[in-house]
């Protein structure tokens, strides 16, 4: 099932920090629907900021990196990110067989934060933002069969 | 009874420090004598506390340079990215800056996270050889300290 444009807006108006669109169109999302899929563009958004990110050759040292000053600059006892959680999600991203079990709500919220973080940080205006989404819409249609 | 931290100790731990890795393979073969070990863990939990509180707490450190500070160590010494637990060495910083009373960590991950971010803060101070020989010459009269 294709990702749906109702999907990609809702996640639109996270990236774009826009916390009352965002909250108003996943709530209709979740009433409305389709839910289905949604959890795919989210990956496909990571996997994409990612390679984005990260240039051919990088090494392991860039991740731990990336993720420690991203955590440092967000320090708060609400937001506590699994750090090797989070640098596993990247290595794989970037196409490393990693080995690790990571719990769901593990994964989700290391996604989501540093999702949100790489996005933030390409300082992205309305027309950056489309662009980054249709460059990850194709994967998460992939991925969502 | 535990023993007095030794020499034999202090000087191996001083050529891991210096980067002296062919003087430290020597003296640490050394130290595979039975008995010959004993103190050296203390020694270096003793180093570590020491280098740690220079850092942060004289230094005036925040948790946001503690977290900046592992992710340089394991950047540096990490290769494989899986050998030093960032919360762990996280922790055990926060140990010494007295924000962690408790920790539920094994005793090797303790010596071997310690033993890193030992090296890491001893490399950013960029010790003389005299320095180097103050730090290790105070390490030493802690750990004699906590053996006592």
């Amino acid at each position: 099932m294709a990702v749906s444009d109702e999907q990609v807006a809702a996640l639109r108006a996270f990236l774009a920090f826009d916390p009352d669109e965002g909250v108003r169109l996943t709530k209709r999302l979740v009433e409305v629907g389709p839910v289905g899929g949604y959890g795919e563009l989210v990956y496909a958004a990571f996997v994409t900021a990612i390679r984005r990110r990260f240039h051919p050759g990088w090494t392991i040292a860039d991740v731990i990196r990336l993720v420690a000053t991203m955590r440092a600059r967000r320090l708060d006892p609400g937001i506590e990110i699994d750090t090797r959680a989070a640098e596993i999600l990247i290595r794989r991203a970037l196409g490393e067989t990693v080995a690790g079990e990571l719990g769901d709500e593990t994964e989700a919220r290391a996604q989501i934060f540093l999702l949100a973080e790489l996005v933030a940080d390409e300082e992205l205006d309305d027309a950056g933002l489309d662009e980054f989404l249709a460059q990850a819409r194709p994967l998460a249609n992939q991925l969502a069969g | 009874m535990t023993m007095a931290i030794t020499d034999s100790q202090v000087a191996t731990l001083r050529a891991h420090l210096a980067g002296n890795f062919d003087e430290y393979q020597r003296l640490w073969a050394d130290l595979a004598r039975p008995g010959a070990k004993g103190g050296y863990p203390t020694l270096i939990a003793a180093a570590f506390f020491e280098a740690a509180d220079r850092r942060f707490t004289k230094g005036g450190g925040t948790d946001t340079d503690v977290i900046a500070f592992v992710g340089s160590a394991r950047s540096r010494f990490d290769e494989k990215g899986d050998e030093i637990d960032p919360h762990a060495a996280e922790v055990l910083i926060r140990a010494v800056l007295g924000d962690v009373t408790e920790t539920d960590l094994d005793d090797d991950t303790v010596i071997t996270t310690q033993l890193t971010l030992l090296t890491a803060l001893v490399l950013d101070e960029q010790f003389s050889g005299e320095q180097l020989d103050k730090f290790m010459a105070e390490a030493r009269k802690l750990a004699d300290e906590w053996t006592d």
